[in-house]
């Protein structure tokens, strides 16, 4: 909520400054999000009413115009405005003078006239464009009715004052009115002197009686559910003269941050703005047989809003119904067909109070969001409807709509809804708080908030003012206390808690573990938003994904079923930048739909493109390669103690032939390849990326146990062998058959080469192999070590019609 | 004092070795080669011997004075060398080493979850797809509040939807668990927000919950405090102010003295010393009555900070779109 320190210096008297106000205002939980001081710029400008206007001779784009500047006296210039007319009284710089933007004003000829000055429009005086109509930002700004000429226009307008932005949270709807800041102000008031709060420190007028009225003209009120609306009042307006409002109402609009409409929606918006008290203007002779009936709406009924829409609201919803139907959607917007239109004379006025979740209720399931259902909503002061609203109501109508005349008041509800008194214990209220306050404290505390309390023994019973509709139950008050001592005033002090070791699960240690062991082998870790676009995971021949109904962006319209999207995204943005590489992980959710249910599962993503590793002097590149991203995967499995093996697999992300499934005994861990040229392309990638996800839910089941084993204390021995055979072959099946006759005591198996090509005949390739021996027990003969080999060697040429390239010691 | 020949020679050769500097060095050879030194009294020994023994035992000893001199030299001369034996240039860089790099956002969440370890807290989690009766119900915000409309929020289904915030887990734990309670929770969560400097539709809050006899509004303080202790330096203060958040009573928006310019101002604190890093509050007794607690024996609090927030007023980040665009030049910084 916009407001002026004007506004608020007209509604109390105080004397802080705006910081200090500001800060006092944080501190009992009112936060001004932004305060903007606005100065007065121009000089010598004065207000000045037209007293004859004639074309200029010979520039037929000018006018010359005379003025009367009252005690000033009278002179004349030359504009070529064209909204000014004999009898305006409008804004003038005089010669000597400036304008906002520091254009000096000075005489000057326009062909054989002499212009004095120049005629303003709100850009020279620098107002704000956001609180002027359509019609005052068009040429030359019109003071209303009641400007007095001659006048300095900075007494005319307030523009020096300084603008507050006031955040208020959803509990504090008593602070989203000029009245409510002021009763906070009070309170400020109340405390720093330490005085209870007192209403009649408030110098907006507060009457305590509904208006006259002359009692002619026919008005009924009926409220069905006094549950839904305690109070509704009528008031009857006839003759009502349209126009704008006086010099005087817009100018204090302007403090109030209102934008003017016109008379009627004005002195609404004035009792919104300065009261808190949404109004509703009916045109009278179109509400049906002048009946008010306050209401819950019946299946089918509809209603045209006054945007033009038409609305059916839910069965139940509160509504204002004449005899024929609904008229509005009780505190939220009303209908057209009995809106105030130009050629309305009679006016019946809306005072009400309605209960905050039906008008929620009614805004939310309507998707209407009005000014009236957000102060609604927040919950408006009972008291104020029936005593003050009407009668200010009343008086600005006599006031602004020359004679207009209140004819008939009509109500119905009760006045205001008795408030019962609540028990609060001094001992429960330190014993929540970890305070140290007799009942005679807490006492004094409710009193500078207007919170009525007796106290008994250590007892105290306590009553709220009617705007404090947010108190209820005994926290409530608790938190009132705070506020009141100060919520930095409370002692501070670490819980006696039992001594015990925190904990997390094992699978968030496992991620923990994750992110460690992948760090150290250069990965960096990326963190990418969850949404993708449906369209995209369904062209990669994804699985549903569980879609979002109301998305931010059509790019964002559906969960993550992989980490690929988010991953191959911070690809895409570094490598388009210049960098030659990007190796990266993620772990996080990944989403999935059957049916009507939802399903999460943690998992790893991982993505090599472009270079492994850089070079520098010491070391080449290192392209990134499928066997650097199954290096990295084996490498974890292994530190993780999770046995694995692979088949190849047909995930649609992976190219065929360039993927593989690894698992864990009979449990799928992941999958990791080649990601898809045609994914790659859909995602912007343009060169080979290599692309592995795992199920940390799934490596979490698969982690075995570890027991110690004996091992060798005494020197190994390594042979190594070259073996040529068909290309068809595959490594693990030569290591199998290596495994199988090197005996129990082939300690490791390294495979050092595979070469194909060359020199080497057409289908056939070479692998070569480091074999490593070694025994518990004793210092292996060399002997017995190349009679393994040797039998290695026989069953690689008998079972495979392997040649052997060469041995080597 | 060593007599023998061998001994003298092993004496020496310890002696040079623990010799630190050319002074200690020099006072040595006097102790062995000076007037009164031991290779000097065995040479004086040669002429009171027989004839026979005299040539023998002469050439030993002047083969030791000959070794010892040499010795004396030798040492004197590393102590005091100037002679390089590498000429290495320095200014090339090391072989490059794996540069891999945790997640800022992942590195503050381990940061935090220490600290409510070491305090005994327990790290809870909860999913990210949440029904809304966790997400709003069950925390005192019914479906027609105007709190909703702090929370835009992303619907899957009727019913589901994306968690707004982490304290749905503060509700499962407390329908599983009886108190004592103390718990945190780490986790994405999901607004609608658009995106801009300070928006992200997907953030990180931590969720914390206290629940026991007796824990009291102090005790509140209390905890953020030594959180905040730990997480940005040990002389940063705490300072709570009311605020609103609908499963809290009294609520509480939390600030810290600005660990940037340590409470003096600057523009990171629009010049008022304090930063606003969330929220906590005591738990509302509808949220303790939804979960089955008697709320006249268990009592306590809760908090839930960003994340993000947390990174960004630590090192000075000034846009949260930062964190979800992983550009290493970024993520290589922290
Ligand atoms: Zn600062």
């Amino acid at each position: 909520m916009r407001v002026k320190l004007s506004a608020l210096h007209a509604a109390i008297d105080f004397d802080y400054t705006p910081e200090k106000l500001v800060t006092k205002l944080g501190d009992i939980g009112i936060e001004i999000e932004s305060t903007e001081r606005t100065d007065v710029m121009f000089k010598d400008v004065f207000v000045a009413r037209i007293t004859c206007t004639a074309l200029h001779p010979t520039h037929h784009k000018l006018q010359l115009i005379d003025l009367d500047l009252g005690p000033r006296g009278t002179t004349s210039v030359c504009t070529a405005a064209t909204n000014v007319r004999e009898g305006d009284i409008i804004p003038v710089a005089i010669p000597g003078g400036k304008t906002a933007d520091g254009t000096a004003i000075a005489t000057r000829m326009f062909g054989t006239v002499e212009s004095f000055g120049m005629l303003c429009s709100w850009k020279e005086l620098g107002l704000d464009g956001d609180l002027l109509s359509s019609e005052e930002k068009e040429g030359i700004l019109h003071l209303g009715s009641g400007a007095i000429v001659g006048s300095p226009f900075e007494e005319a307008w307030p523009v020096a004052d300084t603008a507050f932005e006031v955040s208020v949270t959803p509990d504090r709807g008593d602070a989203l009115s000029v009245l409510g800041l002021a009763r906070w102000i009070e309170v400020l008031k109340a405390r720093d002197t330490d005085q209870p709060f007192d209403m009649g420190d408030i110098k907006l007028p507060l009457p305590s009686s509904l208006p006259r009225a002359r009692n002619d003209g026919d008005l009924s009120v009926t409220i069905e559910d006094q549950s839904l609306c305690s109070s509704y009042i009528g008031v009857l307006v006839q003759d009502v003269a349209s126009g704008p409002s006086s010099h005087a109402f817009r100018t204090q609009l302007y403090q109030l941050c209102v934008r003017p409409v016109s008379r009627i929606v004005d002195m609404t918006n004035l009792c919104l703005k300065q009261y808190g008290q949404p109004t509703h203007a009916f045109d009278y002779d179109r509400l049906q047989e002048h009946r008010i009936i306050v209401r819950t709406s019946l299946p089918g009924e509809t209603i045209v809003t006054l945007d033009g829409m038409l609305r059916s609201p839910e069965s139940g919803t509160l509504i204002i119904a004449d005899a024929a139907g609904p008229v509005a959607v009780a505190g939220v917007m009303g209908g057209l067909a009995s809106s105030v239109t130009a050629a309305t004379t009679r006016i019946v006025f809306e005072i009400a109070h309605f209960d905050p979740r039906a008008v929620a209720r009614a805004s939310r399931h309507l998707g209407i969001k009005s000014d009236a259902a957000y102060l609604y909503e927040r919950g408006t002061d009972p008291g104020l409807t029936v005593r003050a609203v009407p009668s200010v109501l009343s008086a600005l109508v006599r006031e602004q709509c020359l004679g207009s005349y209140v004819s008939r008041v009509a109500s119905a509800g009760i006045p205001v809804p008795a408030k019962l008194p609540l028990s609060l214990d001094v001992d429960q209220v330190n014993g929540y708080l970890g305070s140290n306050l007799d009942a005679t404290n807490m006492r004094t505390l409710f009193g500078y908030e207007g919170i009525v309390s007796k106290v008994t023994g250590t007892t105290l019973s306590v009553t709220p003012p009617s705007f404090r509709g947010d108190l209820t139950s005994w926290p409530e008050y608790v938190e009132e206390i705070v506020r009141m001592e100060g919520y930095d005033e409370f002692p501070s002090h670490t819980p006696n808690l039992v001594l015990r070791r925190g904990s997390e699960s094992p699978l968030k240690a496992l991620c923990k573990r994750l992110r460690q062991m992948l760090v150290g082998i250069g990965l960096v870790e990326s963190r990418t938003v969850s949404f993708v676009r449906e369209s995209s995971v369904t062209a990669m021949g994804l699985p549903p994904a569980p879609l979002v109904l109301n998305p931010l962006t059509v790019d964002w319209d559906a969960l993550r079923p992989t980490m690929a999207v988010g991953l191959a995204g911070a690809a895409v943005r570094n490598l388009s930048r210049g960098r030659e590489g990007f190796a990266s992980f993620e772990i996080g959710k990944t989403f999935s739909v059957h049916g009507q249910s939802f399903d999460e599962e943690t998992r790893l993503g991982l993505l090599l493109a472009g270079k492994w590793q850089d070079a520098n002097w010491t070391t080449p590149t290192t392209p990134a390669s499928i066997f650097v991203l199954k290096g990295i995967i084996e490498s974890v499995l292994r530190d993780l103690h999770v046995p694995f093996g692979v088949v190849s697999s047909d995930s649609p992300l992976l190219e065929n032939g360039a993927s593989i499934l690894v698992s864990s005994e009979t449990t799928p861990l992941g999958t990791l390849g080649i990601l898809r040229h045609d994914v790659g392309a859909l995602l912007g990638l343009e060169r080979d990326t290599f692309y592995a996800e795992f199920s940390v839910d799934a490596l979490l089941e698969s982690i075995q146990p570890i027991s110690f084993k004996e091992f060798s204390r005494f020197p190994s021995l390594r042979r190594d062998i070259a073996v040529l055979v068909d290309s068809s072959m595959t490594a693990g099946q030569l290591q199998t058959i290596v495994a199988e006759h090197g005996g129990p005591l082939l300690k490791a198996i390294v495979v050092f080469d595979n070469f194909q090509g060359g020199s080497l005949p057409e289908g056939k390739k070479s692998v070569g192999f480091s074999m490593e021996f070694a025994s518990p027990d004793r210092t292996l003969f060399g002997e017995e070590v190349d009679a393994l080999v040797d039998s290695v060697e026989a069953a690689l040429a008998t079972r495979l019609g392997g040649i052997l390239r060469r041995t080597r010691v | 004092m060593p007599s023998t020949l061998d001994e003298i020679r092993t004496a020496l050769e310890q002696r040079l070795t623990a010799a630190r500097d050319a002074q200690d060095v020099r006072n040595a050879q006097i102790e062995y080669l000076g007037k009164k030194g031991a290779v000097t009294a065995l040479l004086k020994q040669i002429s009171g011997l027989a004839e026979d023994q005299r040539r023998q035992f002469g050439e030993q000893v002047n083969a030791l004075k000959q070794w010892a001199l040499q010795a004396f030299e030798q040492r004197l001369s590393n102590l005091t060398s100037t002679a390089r034996r590498y000429d290495i240039d320095f200014s090339l860089p090391g072989q490059l080493m794996p540069a891999g790099k945790k997640h800022i956002l992942t590195q503050v969440e381990e940061e935090v979850e220490s600290v409510f370890l070491s305090m005994g807290f327990d790290i809870e989690e909860g999913p990210e797809i949440e029904q809304e009766y966790y997400n709003f119900e069950a925390l005192n915000i019914p479906a027609d509040h105007p709190a909703r409309d702090m929370q835009d929020t992303f619907y899957l289904a009727p019913g589901m939807l994306l968690r707004t915030h982490t304290s749905p887990i503060q509700v499962r734990t407390m329908k599983r668990e009886h108190p004592p309670i103390r718990m945190i929770a780490t986790g994405t969560c999901y607004r609608r927000d658009a995106v801009d400097a300070s928006h992200t539709p997907m953030f990180t809050q931590v969720e914390g919950l206290v629940i026991d006899k007796g824990i009291t509004f102090a005790d509140l303080k209390g905890v953020l405090q030594e959180f905040v202790r730990g997480v940005f330096g040990s002389s940063t203060k705490v300072k709570l102010l009311p605020s609103f958040f609908p499963f809290v009573e009294p609520g509480a928006e939390t600030a810290i003295s600005c660990p940037i310019c340590g409470g003096r101002g600057c523009p990171t604190c629009k010049g008022s010393g304090w930063i606003e890093m969330g929220g906590s509050g005591m738990v509302h007794q509808n949220v303790l009555r939804e979960v089955g607690y008697d709320t006249s024996i268990y009592q306590g609090f809760a908090f839930g900070w960003g994340i993000e927030r947390i990174a960004m007023i630590k090192y000075g980040i000034r846009d949260i779109r930062m964190f979800y665009d992983n550009d290493l030049d970024f993520l290589g910084q922290f």
